[in-house]
This record gives structure tokens, sequence and C-alpha cells, in this order.
């Protein structure tokens, strides 16, 4: 494709914008159908290999003689804003990484730190996301091991790119089939982080924070009573019940009224007409348990958030249910760009 | 065209006020409400406040969406 | 009145009527019906139709060509966010930002008031016109493709066999009550809100007044709806926008149904004219949208459903409103919309 700088000799054309439309999209990023595909496609033209397992899940393990597993997860950082209430792209980075691995059964042992930084970002934003980052390592006692950081020119990238990865040891994946009846569980109030940053981008004044969190503390405590868990990150709960429905081929029935909703995200949801089940969290999952461990998983979760709800049922329909207060109704896989509606 | 919801003026400035939207609050635009008054309720669509609200009617509004399951629902609800 | 006992009202009322069919016009009400399963919570012979209300589904094929035009023109645009996915023949607005347009995505215009050099692109119902008459009283331009819905229920009343209309709630709160009796519809409507609670209620309504062979027209928003309306609105839009013909997506041209600046110097549509007169605005022919948009028929009985046309890849206006959309919404449940 031309761009106007090849075409003009005299640098003075008017822009003339490619039409090329084989381009990736920005709703190939927002967590939804799009970015699923996107995936899907990259995974194909990867050679497979044997040695590791659970490679569509958020992170992937390898064992290491009969009893232990080595997981590994990577994971990249692209939020705008960068600092938002409750924290920054520091936070996010950590957390998101660490919970990868804790969502499989794994204690976190190390993570890689990688920034491509612009030209021009100011280094005191720079070094209070790294003070982020430290101050998350210590307080968990998971080290930094190993990074990068690239400089590229100004419009390179917006601001700052964080990659995280990470390394964890698990004796015992948390991948244990499901069966109807098994319980639904959410560790906490869905849509925080989604909703600290549409407050923000749409200029609504809301005291929401990010959710953002290191869970390995929650998932080792409960690591003995689930059969699975996944956490809700970009597509929020819609998307990971269905990416769980999906994965064991299995359905999930959810009931409206029992999944935990702080009042002013349901105030911002109707403001600007978004679905509260499609908004991002970043320090939230969803488990799975036997009816006979509901209870006591919710107890342990209760402890560290006390909003964490058993939210529905394994079903053998091939589909993620809510029941509303007058009528049941499908929770869809988002789709495209979340963006308010006027209608 | 539909997405209105109500709020309660916590503060006017000329023809802007603060709009509490059950803890989240905005900006929104009295130009076409120039009537509206500190502690009002109003219907709010993009940004502009359309008209007033009866208080008590806009509480219900939200007294709807808020309340735990009632008991009275019936089976005949829950099969369909 | 709680929820049990309007359902089973709603249930005793229908039980000695034969086959009832009513619209709603207003994709508020589409999208509540939607989100809340109401259609399962109503008898089988009532017929709860969901009209052409969504602004963002009917706005035409060629007026979404013409701004993308403007926009990869390099000229600044901005519009809400529902609009900007909605595909035209080649592409959506997202698709030109992608390839280097500005296009900016709003919540509300004040976050554009003081952007003279922007052109909006307007749309939707009455009760999102005030704010764009308030753009043009700020001296922006603005690509109308705004639209009144009197004209396309006159229009539906006379194709198909309609019994009642839920009256639009929000459009009511700017217009007022006392007009919908001048419309020249001649059949029973119910002005209704959002809630599922109030939508039901107002359905009730409804079918009592067929159920009596009445024409009366009751307004079950008494809460934001008054008599004369927000007359302050009204005369915002009489001062800065006029009648004109307008074309419906899957409908076509229907007269006087849309606005337009009434400052030509201002009308993105004659002052960029010429950016846009050439283009040619292709539609899929096998689209059945207008008969689903008027429901005349399902989205399962269009060949396009689900194989050409799907919410990545929209082949008319009722695949592109993931909320509101008939095709959109029965794609992504996964079932007609009747049996939703």
């Amino acid at each position: 494709m031309n761009t106007p700088k090849q075409n003009c000799l005299t640098g003075a054309c008017p822009p003339i914008i490619s039409r090329n439309m084989h381009t990736i999209k920005l709703s190939e990023g927002s967590g939804g159908r799009e970015m699923q595909s996107l995936i899907s496609e990259v995974r194909k033209r990867f050679p497979e290999t044997s040695a590791w397992n659970n490679l569509r899940d958020d992170a992937a393990t390898f064992p290491i003689g009969k009893e232990k597993h080595i997981v590994f997860t990577s994971d990249s950082y692209v939020v705008t804003p960068i600092f938002f209430p409750g924290g920054n792209i520091g936070k996010l980075a950590f957390c998101g990484t660490v919970n990868d691995l804790a969502v499989i059964g794994a204690a976190p042992t190390g993570l890689s730190f990688s920034c491509i930084l612009e030209e021009g970002f100011s280094k005191d934003e720079f070094f209070e996301i790294i003070d982020t980052i430290a101050s998350l390592s210590k307080q968990t006692g998971i080290p930094i091991v190993t990074g990068d950081t690239k400089v590229v020119e100004r419009g390179g990238v917006g601001k700052i790119i964080i990659n995280t990865s990470g390394i964890g040891i698990t004796k015992h994946i948390l991948s244990d089939p499901i069966q109807v009846g098994d319980r639904v569980i959410v560790s906490g109030g869905i849509g925080e982080h989604g909703t600290a940053l549409l407050a923000k981008r749409f200029e609504l004044e809301s005291s929401i924070e990010t959710d953002s969190k290191p869970l390995h503390e929650e998932l080792i405590a409960t690591g003995p009573f689930i059969k699975q868990a996944k956490d809700i990150t970009r597509g929020g709960i819609a998307a990971i019940l269905n990416e769980l429905a999906e994965k064991n081929d299995a359905g999930i029935a959810v009931e409206e009224e029992l999944i935990p909703l702080h009042d002013q995200v349901r105030a911002l949801t109707e403001i600007l007409g978004i679905d509260a089940y499609s908004l991002a969290c970043e320090g939230r999952f969803v488990c799975i348990t036997s009816p006979k461990n509901a209870e006591k998983t919710l107890s342990i979760l209760r402890k560290f958030n006390p909003s964490a709800s058993d939210i529905g049922k394994i079903t053998n329909e091939k589909n993620v249910t809510i029941q509303t207060r007058y009528g049941k109704t499908l929770l869809a896989v988002p789709s495209g760009n979340i963006v308010p509606r006027i209608c | 065209m539909c997405l209105a919801i109500p709020g309660k003026i916590q503060s006017i400035d000329q023809k802007q006020a603060i709009v509490d939207f059950n803890g989240i609050k905005r900006k929104a635009d009295l130009s076409f409400l120039t009537d509206a008054k500190v502690n009002d309720w109003v219907l709010v669509h993009v940004g502009f406040a359309i008209q007033k609200v009866r208080e008590d009617v806009a509480r219900e509004t939200y007294r709807l969406l808020h309340d735990s399951r009632r008991e009275e629902l019936d089976t005949e609800l829950k099969r369909s | 009145m709680n929820n049990s006992q309007l359902i089973s009202d709603i249930k005793a009322t229908a039980a000695n009527m034969g086959e009832v069919r009513i619209m709603e016009v207003c994709g508020g009400h589409t999208n509540t019906v939607m989100r809340y399963g109401l259609r399962n919570v109503l008898p089988s012979n009532i017929k709860l139709i969901s009209g052409p209300g969504c602004p963002v589904c009917v706005t035409s094929q060629r007026d979404i060509d013409a701004m993308i035009e403007i926009a990869l023109a390099g000229i600044k645009v901005a519009t809400y966010g529902d609009m900007i996915q909605v595909p035209g023949t080649k592409m959506s607005l997202a698709d030109a930002q992608n390839l280097g347009a500005d296009v900016k995505m709003i919540y509300s215009i004040d976050q554009i008031l003081d952007e003279t050099d922007r052109v909006f692109f307007a749309v939707g119902f009455e009760t999102t016109t005030p704010m764009t008459a308030k753009l043009l009283q700020n001296g922006i331009k603005v690509f109308s493709a705004h639209k009144v819905m009197p004209p396309a229920m006159r229009v539906l009343t006379k194709e198909m066999r309609l019994d009642g209309f839920i009256d639009p709630g929000h459009v009511s709160t700017i217009i007022g009550s006392d007009v919908w009796g001048t419309m020249n519809i001649p059949l029973p409507q119910v002005i209704s809100g959002f809630k599922p609670d109030q939508l039901l209620h107002s359905i009730l309504l409804l079918l009592k007044l067929i159920q009596n062979k009445s024409t009366a027209i009751i307004n079950d928003y008494p809460e934001v709806v008054f008599p004369q309306g927000n007359i302050v609105a009204q005369n915002l839009i009489k001062n800065t926008l006029k009648s004109a013909d307008a074309d419906w997506r899957g409908i076509g041209t229907i007269p006087l149904s849309g606005l337009t600046p009434i400052d030509a110097q201002l009308d993105a549509r004659i002052v960029y004219a010429n950016l846009f007169k050439n283009i040619e605005s292709v539609e899929n022919t096998s689209c059945r949208c207008g008969e689903i948009i008027r429901g005349l028929a399902e989205p399962k009985d269009c060949p396009l459903f689900g194989t050409v046309c799907t919410p990545q890849n929209p082949q008319g206006a009722c695949m592109v409103s993931a909320s509101e959309g008939a095709c959109a919404i029965a794609y992504k449940y996964g079932k007609s919309l009747s049996e939703l």
C-alpha cells in the first residue's frame, strides 16, 4: 500500500488514507468473539507439541517427574489510561500473570517483566509503575527475576506496553472433570475494573476502583475444594462462563439476582447502556465446585471478599443462560467493542 | 432514543448540574430544564436533563432493580 | 402491582382474545424484552413485534457511506458509540478509524461543543434531536440522519395487521403525551417506560384497550411524560431543524420522516456533497431485513442469516445492533425471536 510520504515528492499532498481492509481491528483485542477467533488462527499455525499440556488455557504445563508440573504463562498489557482509579498498568501486569498461574493451581515462583517505552514518556510515571510492581512483589513474595526494556520513537507506542511472563510449580493442576449439578461460584463483585476505566473515559465521577489484585492466596486456600477456576478479564463474566462451558462441553445456568454487583457498577451500565456482564474485571475469578464443597469454598472466599457468591450450576444444555426475574435468557459471548448506546 | 435514567441534582453552576445516579455522578446540561433546582430528580439522556421526575417514582425505579429475590416469584415464572 | 399479579392479569385478559398483534417501536423497549426474556411470559396468542425502533439500525446505508467518505477525506467527524460499527457498503466508521480517519466516539455532545471543525453524524429519534439542535446552535455542522417515528407507524399500520402500539416513553418525554392523538394512527396506544414491570403493565393496559375495541391513547409513564412534553427542547428543534424525507434502511423512503438543518451552511449533506455524490451504495438484495424489521419475517427466514450475514459481517440493518437488531439478537442467542 502506498503511503502519502512515498507518493508525494513535495510532502505537501493531502493525506490519502489507505483502504486495505485485511488489517487487524480493535475489536480483535477486546476480549470477545473476534479476539478468540484471532487467537485460534494464530495457535493453528504454530506446531503442536505433546510435551506441554493445557495449551488452550490461561497457562501451559510441563510435567517434571511424576508428581509436579511447571506452569508457564505470558501476557501483554496495553490498557489506556495507564493510571486509573485504584491502580496502574503495572498492577494489572503483575496481578494478571500471577492470577493466570494461580487459576491452574500453581504457586507462582517468579515473573519476568519486559516493557516497551515511548520516547518522551515521563520518568516519574514510569518509576511510579515500577514501584507499584516492586511493592506487589514484596507484598506477595513473588520476585521479578528477569526482563527487558526497550525504547521506541515518539508515537511508536502509547507511553508504555508491558509484558509479564510467569512460572509456577504445582502438584495438582486444577483441571478436574465437572458434572451436572456442580456449583459455579464467583469470588466477588463484577465489572469494577471496567467501571473504573469507563467512568474516567466518559467523565463520570465514581468511587469505584479497579478490582485488580493477586488471587493466588484465595486459590491456594480453595484449591483442595474446587475443580476448575478461571479469572475474569476482558469480556467480563459473560465471556468467562462461555469459555468454561465450551471447554467442558457443558452448560451453565446462573441466576441474575445472585450475581454480586455494586450499585455504582449497575448505575454506570444504565447510564451508558452497556451490559454489566461484559464489563472487565481484573481481580475476580469463577470456580466450579461439587455441591458438597460449595459452602466450604464460599466461606473461605468470603474471608477475602464478602461479596463472593454461589451464582448457579452446571447443566447438560449446551449454552449459558441467565434467569432474570421474568424469564430465562441466554448470556451470550460479548461481540465487538463494548460501546455506550443512545437507545 | 430511549436510554435515559433518573438522577438527583447535587449542585448547579449556571446551566450545568452535577447529577448523582445512585453513587455515580456526572455533569448534565440543564439547557432544556431551566427551572430545575438542587435536589430535584431529573431524567438524563446523553448528558442532558430532559425532564423532571417525581421523586417517589424515581426511587421506585431503583427499588425495582435492587430488590433481592422476592418470595412470590411464581414457579410458573421459573419454568419459562 | 407485583410481577406475578401482572403476569396472571395479562394471561387472564389474553385468554378471551384471539391472536393479538402489538408492536413496540423503540430500541429501548426491544432491549427490555430481550434482556428479561419477556416473550417467555406472554401467552402464545399475544404477538409482540419489535418494529423499526433502533435508530442506528434504520440509518440508511448511503448515509453511512457518505459519512465515511467525509471521514476518509480527512475531515474530523464524531458520532455516538453504537453508530461506529454499523457497516456501510464497504466498511463502517470504525473501519475508517482503523484506516486513519479521525472518528470520535462520544457519549454526549458536551464532549464536542467547542469543536467547530468537527462534523457530527446525528442519529436518533426525538429524544436525541434536541442535543443535535444545540450543536447547530453552536455553529457545528451536522449530517442529520434524525428521524421521527409517527410517519413510519402510519406506514406500518397500512402494511400489516396490527392491533395496537406501545409508544416510546422517552420520545414522549420530549414531544408530550397530547400530541400522539394528532398523529392519525388509528390504533390504541400506550406510552410505556423501560423497566420490565413498566412494560408488562403497559402491555396489560393495551390488551384491555384492544379487548374493548378502543382507539384511546394512555400515558402509562406519567412520571416523566407530561401532556405538553418539553417545550424548550421542542422550540430549539423547531428553530434549527426542518422536516425532510428520510431513507429508512430496510424500509425505503418515508416522506417527512426525517429532520435536516435549516441553515444550509451547517448541513453537512450540502457542504460536503461533492465528496459523496458519486458513491454507489449497494444493498444485498437477498437481505430480508425490511420484512423482519416490520415483523413480517423472522431472521431464520432470510437466506443470508448466519451464513453470509453475521454480526462480524452484517449485510443489513437487522444484524447491526447487538442489543436491538432482530437478527443480531437471534444470532447471538441462537434462537428465533419468538422462541426467546
